[in-house]
């Protein structure tokens, strides 16, 4: 990016309203995870069968449930989960997705089409019967769920790097790069990965949404993070059983999925305006 | 009463950094059977003229003035009005064939379009006359391409189904911009001549635009010479290219290749580039770009001066220009 | 065209045949010993062994491999480990609630995202667009698990149009079960419509720019009538790709909305399996699954040819 680019780059930033609204978003269910880290308003872990559904009031604004645990404290505690799945589970695909695509991009013949049919072959595979399969592998768990929404994410990253990377290699400067001598690996790292960059940052931002919900998915199933580790698809899991007695209880963990979901979303949409203004304006 | 009679046209586009006035102060008057060229650079106004004329400016555009067809103001006209003249009584061929067809529809289809709507032909019927029309645009074998799409066809056979479309209604007027300029060289002039012949048939009038003073030259009865999107000089062809006399008319025709210039002949250019329509100058557009420019220039607009007859031209150095005619303003 | 279409049917073939080692691969190294879960833990090695043999499981991997497949062929699906029935039996009665859910949701989620889609590319950046691309994205953020949630508690519990759960069987009548499947259908085309509601919009958007549009103008067509005959065939190209997408995450979407609702669809006959070790439930399931997403795809690959002449002139 030129510095007269980078001038403009926080004046673009608050002309988003998508970047805006998602980065306040997003910034306050990173404060949740950190705060609830060092402090909550009630106990986690602590079960108080005596304390069990209290209705909303000072000490519990979001009342107890049926442990007798503050819905508030697990919703907090629940961040630092959705959190922890969307940066290893992207982390998992961009490391190893784009790493894939980049080579398909630049070996391109039988290592192309080899890389690309496997990604192809993977979209066959629904991706909570693909992650529902790889738990039930690997056994229900957290971390095992994180895996497989990992590898779901692989084929995606590895497609779109794929793509845009192709793309990157037409360039005159590309050509320009490979006449004077420099060899594949030195123009993937100098040329081809900075200008998908963005592209990547942005699909990145959408992977993490996806990760979100498919985790809440996996632990609703049951087959994600296990008690007494709070979750927010686990406690919608618990929630259900009760739905008929404590509507409230299934409200407040799929408010807050569908909150980060929504910040994650439109920060990415956001992202999109802000480091590519070309692409924006297709949408 | 002329045909079409365009009075003090203004166009402007808003955009994020404030309107762009793209045609400022147009007059155009047409009579049936006539051939008007404009010719300019890129962004000097000249399709937006066009756009503004068709009613089809870009959302952002809006439109001041009058546009009489027949003394009745287009601009005036309700859209299902419009849309009623379009095709019908205006017709407008592309620059780009290549993008200007429908790829998923057949181009017989495309064709019978017009047809259907404005002279209400049965399917059958339009289906007939569109094979004949893509045989009066010269088009082979036209009851069999009729069924073809256009990505079968060359850039000259789609270029020649736009003019059939165009063609389709009889319209009064006939506008053509840049027609020939995405195509092969060894093509351009099979579709000037066609356009022309078509246009001598039908009695239509045709306002041809082009960057080329050539093809405006061989095919015009009368030219406007647009500059930053307003006309500097205009007049019968003949009178303008007998006596080029804006410094930019001067300009344009210094930078065409001449046969004969030998190897070593060069072609001068006209240096700076075309204005910014957002931030335009106070006075004369072409201040910044002009040998002869002066701070009168830079302050006052010039007011058109009639030469002889109607050839009216826009310069507060008029004796100048005349004057370096023989020797050119351009180095 | 035959060539075009024999291309993408070997393409199919190929990719339900990977399909079905992947899942064969993946069903070997599922730890747990089926023989071990059907009969507890306390059972003996020497009937733990008889059953292994009964099942057929002492079988080298390959043999066992070909004899599914050359089973499936002849219609032979094998019996289920756990209950002793034949795959089919269990299979079939889940399809009568998953498929008409799955087509029911993709009739309404297609249905709602080109009718917001095409009003919001019409009024480009008016009230109108701004505010349903606001809804569409908020729509887009809702997990379907807790849509179908919230449905039940407002329309099944509070208003009582609806029955929370369950499913009655198409024996009890055609309109009981419809009613049956018309929360959890929402609640999968919810989330569906709404992504496709914003690739419509864009998609329309995009082609409003070509120059063939401005040609259609020019003949005298008004925008509504562009919109119809020259716009929509064009847009709906990238929206067929995704709709095919989408097919797959609404199959693996009623696995979990059919959670939600109680209702014994394939997504609650794979889960049981996995947890019972059922594996060849698991395996038949999972590759009917995608070979449901995959043929989707092959028909949306005919169908863009139907759309777009082009591409038949390429693949000849």
């Amino acid at each position: 990016m030129s510095s007269s680019s980078s001038q403009s780059f926080f004046a673009r930033c608050t002309r988003s309203r998508s970047f805006v609204v998602g980065g306040t978003i997003t910034a306050f269910l990173l404060l949740c995870a950190v705060v609830s880290l060092v402090w909550t308003p009630g106990e986690v872990y602590d079960i108080s069968i005596k304390n069990r559904f209290l209705l909303p009031s000072a000490e519990h604004w979001f009342g107890t449930d049926l442990f007798g645990r503050d819905i508030l404290s697990l919703l907090m505690a629940g961040t630092q989960n959705s959190i922890t799945v969307g940066v290893v589970a992207v982390s998992i695909g961009l490391f190893a997705g784009v790493g894939l695509g980049l080579i398909a991009s630049a070996r391109r013949g039988w290592t192309e089409e080899l890389i690309m049919r496997f990604s192809d072959f993977s979209f066959a595979f629904p991706a909570i019967l693909s992650a529902i399969m790889i738990t039930a592998i690997l056994g229900p768990g957290g971390v095992n769920s994180i895996i497989a929404i990992g590898i779901y994410n692989v084929p995606v990253f590895a497609r779109i790097t794929r793509g845009t990377a192709n793309a990157i290699w037409t360039r005159e400067y590309v050509m320009a790069a490979r006449a004077s001598g420099k060899g594949k690996f030195r123009i993937t790292m100098e040329h081809v990965l900075p200008n998908i960059l963005s592209i990547l940052i942005v699909q990145a931002t959408i992977q993490f949404a996806i990760a979100i919900l498919a985790e809440a998915a996996l632990s609703y199933l049951g087959l994600g993070t296990q008690p007494p580790h709070p979750s927010w698809g686990r406690m919608l899991n618990e929630a259900q059983t009760l739905m008929f007695l404590q509507p409230m209880q299934a409200v407040y963990p799929g408010a807050a999925i569908a909150l980060a979901v929504f910040g994650l979303n439109l920060l990415g949409d956001g992202l999109r305006d802000v480091l590519d203004p070309r692409l924006s304006r297709k949408r | 009463m002329a045909l079409l009679e365009v009075k003090e046209l203004d166009v402007s586009l808003s955009t994020a950094m404030g309107p762009a006035r793209a045609v400022r102060n147009l007059d155009i008057i047409l009579e049936k059977g006539q051939t008007l060229g404009i010719v300019g650079e890129s962004g000097c106004g000249k399709s937006m003229t066009a756009l503004a004329l068709m009613g089809l400016l870009p959302e952002n555009g809006t439109t001041s003035g009058e546009i009489l067809m027949n003394g009745e103001d287009l601009l005036v006209k309700s859209e299902k009005e419009m849309c009623k003249i379009r095709g019908n009584r205006m017709a407008m061929i592309f620059q780009e064939p290549m993008t200007s067809l429908n790829p998923v529809h057949t181009v017989g289809r495309q064709i019978m379009e017009p047809l259907r709507l404005h002279r209400g032909l049965s399917k059958k019927d339009a289906f007939t006359e569109a094979v004949n029309l893509m045989e009066r645009v010269g088009i082979p074998n036209p009851s069999e391409r009729v069924r073809n799409y256009p990505h079968q066809l060359s850039g000259g056979q789609r270029q020649r189904v736009m003019i059939a479309i165009a063609l389709s209604c009889s319209p009064d007027i006939l506008i053509a911009d840049e027609p020939t300029t995405a195509l092969d060289v060894t093509i351009q002039d099979q579709i000037l001549e066609l356009i022309q012949n078509l246009v001598k048939e039908e009695g239509m009038s045709l306002i041809l635009i082009s960057h080329d003073l050539g093809v405006i030259a061989e095919n015009t009865d009368k030219v406007l010479v647009m500059y930053g999107g307003t006309v500097v000089e205009s007049g019968a062809t003949d009178q303008i290219f007998g006596n080029l006399t804006h410094p930019y008319t001067q300009g344009l025709f210094a930078a065409m290749p001449k046969l004969g210039m030998g190897r070593n002949g060069r072609l001068t250019t006209i240096p700076g580039t075309v204005p910014d329509l957002i931030n335009l100058p106070t006075g004369c557009t072409f201040t910044d770009r002009c040998p002869l420019a002066t701070s009168e220039c830079r302050n006052t607009v010039p007011v058109a001066f009639s030469l002889e007859a109607a050839h009216k031209v826009s310069c507060h150095h008029l004796d100048q220009a005349i004057e370096a005619r023989g020797e050119g303003l351009y180095k | 065209m035959s060539v075009f279409f024999a291309k993408r049917f070997l393409t199919l073939l190929a990719t339900l045949v990977g399909a079905s080692i992947v899942i064969f691969i993946v069903m070997e190294i599922l730890p747990g010993d089926p023989a071990l879960v059907i009969l507890g833990v306390e059972a003996t090695d020497e009937a733990v062994l008889a059953l292994t043999k009964e099942l057929g499981l002492d079988q080298p991997a390959l043999d066992r491999y070909f004899d599914w497949i050359f089973g499936m062929l002849q219609g032979e699906l094998g019996n289920s480990y756990a209950y002793k029935v034949p795959v089919w039996e269990l299979v079939e009665g889940a399809l009568w609630i998953t498929i008409p859910l799955a087509i029911m949701s993709m009739i309404m989620s297609v249905t709602l995202a080109l009718v917001i889609g095409l009003y919001a590319a019409a009024n480009h950046n008016k009230a109108g667009d701004i505010s349903l691309m606001g809804i569409s994205q908020l729509g887009i953020s809702v997990p379907n698990f807790w849509l179908a949630v919230l449905l039940i508690l407002y329309f099944a519990v509070e208003l009582r149009w609806f029955p929370a759960g369950g499913f009655p069987g198409w024996d009890e009548g055609f309109w009981v079960c419809i009613r049956a499947l018309i929360l959890p259908a929402v609640a999968l085309a919810t989330v569906q419509g709404a992504i496709l509601a914003r690739i419509t919009r864009s998609s329309v958007l995009e082609v409003f720019r070509e120059d063939f549009v401005r040609t259609a103008r020019a003949k005298g067509l008004s925008q509504r009538s562009t919109l119809w005959l020259h716009v929509l065939r064009n847009a709906m190209i990238p929206v067929l790709t995704v709709m095919g997408l989408q097919f797959a995450n609404l199959l693996a979407g009623t696995v979990i909305v059919e959670n939600v609702f109680h209702m014994p669809g394939l997504g609650s006959t794979v889960l049981k399996a996995i947890n019972n070790r059922d594996t060849i439930v698991v395996e038949n399931v999972v590759l009917l699954l995608a070979a449901m997403v995959v043929i989707t795809n092959f028909v949306v690959d005919i169908l863009y040819a139907v759309i777009d002449p082009r591409l038949k002139a390429h693949d000849i």
